[in-house]
């Protein structure tokens, strides 16, 4: 009975932490750190009407296929997000190849109140075509 | 048994000892550094290392100078507007200081930006909107090139251009606490949380050190 309480009770604990590791893009959030989080913020917050949040966003909800060239080639026309005007550019990261930009766009989708809805890397090739 | 009884009197004496000794700290008001290059005069006094004297503008076109902080302390950092690394993050931590120390308006905040060639007026005053930032406690300076970037130096900090760097400059985001004698008594890793938490109290101090010489 002893034994049976042990393993049980280790098993819970396997679960608990496999959980916590259950970030399936860490490239992604490991990018996401490196390119983005200097602007959008740790936890995809944003600053004031500096840079927008990637908290819950219309655009990764919306308009989820712009994403590629957005970061492929930047950006430069106003944003309105919640009442709040965007208009500070944003610099182009033209080194992040597409499994990279796929993995940056997994890892938000399934962060900070996203709809978790994924991009396959084909989609992302095929959106990198028509860049502006 | 006489054994036992130098124990328990060394015991106690040791006990003692150590709560005077910790007392005394308690009571103890720590005084802030100075930092920087010490020299001695002819005197053979201590001249401590200052920032020289500088004049700039800020986003409402006004003149900033040594002499627009007598009386007040300021925490100083370098930026550029279009900056697209370190200093979202350094000004998301400058923006908690600004907020946290709105009251007292003896505590200034001066950003030098490095970028004078892009970072006009306007734009410094639509950048300092943007953060929601209003009135004269934070100021955004630009002014002649090599005066900012010179200053860095004094500052401990690093203004470079390097066309390599992204957005073209190098920098570093240490934030500085200066007091009204030009000297500087803190410093930290503005993109670090932590690190400015502490000198958040460090400011505190400094608070605490005007007061004391305001009653005296």
């Amino acid at each position: 009975m002893k034994y049976l309480i042990f393993g049980l009770s280790l098993l819970a604990l396997f679960s608990y932490f496999g959980c916590k590791e259950s970030q399936p893009y860490k490239q992604g959030e490991r990018l996401y750190a490196i390119h983005c989080a200097g602007c959008h913020g740790d936890q995809g917050e944003g600053l004031q009407s500096l840079y927008p949040p990637l908290s819950n966003s219309a655009i990764l909800r919306d308009k989820l296929l712009e994403v590629p060239c957005i970061v492929h080639v930047g950006l430069n026309v106003s944003l309105t997000i919640d009442g709040k005007v965007f208009d500070q550019p944003m610099p182009a990261i033209p080194s992040l190849n597409s499994v990279e930009i796929t993995n940056i766009v997994n890892f938000l989708q399934g962060s900070w109140g996203n709809s978790g809805k994924t991009l396959k890397v084909e989609e992302v090739d095929a959106a990198l075509k028509y860049c502006q | 048994m006489q054994r036992n009884k130098s124990t328990i009197l060394y015991f106690l004496l040791g006990s003692v000892l150590l709560i005077s000794m910790s007392r005394c700290q308690a009571d103890k008001t720590e005084e802030l550094p100075i930092f920087g290059e010490r020299t001695l005069n002819e005197n053979g006094d201590t001249i401590y290392h200052e920032i020289p004297q500088f004049s700039f503008v800020d986003q409402d076109s006004q003149r900033i100078t040594n002499e627009s902080m007598n009386g007040k302390m300021y925490i100083a950092d370098f930026f550029f507007t279009s900056c697209p690394t370190i200093c979202p993050k350094v000004k998301a931590q400058m923006l908690r200081i600004y907020n946290d120390f709105q009251a007292d308006t003896n505590v200034i905040l001066l950003s030098h930006t490095i970028d004078v060639r892009h970072d006009t007026i306007p734009k410094l005053k639509k950048y300092a909107a943007k953060l929601g930032v209003s009135g004269p406690k934070w100021h955004f300076v630009t002014g002649e090139e090599a005066e900012i970037y010179g200053i860095a130096d004094d500052y401990w900090s690093i203004a470079l251009k390097n066309p390599d760097s992204p957005g073209g400059f190098d920098h570093s985001g240490r934030l500085l606490l200066v007091d009204d004698k030009r000297h500087m008594r803190a410093f930290c890793d503005g993109t670090d949380p932590e690190s400015v938490d502490k000198f958040m109290e460090r400011i505190k101090d400094l608070q605490e050190e005007y007061k004391g010489r305001a009653s005296k």
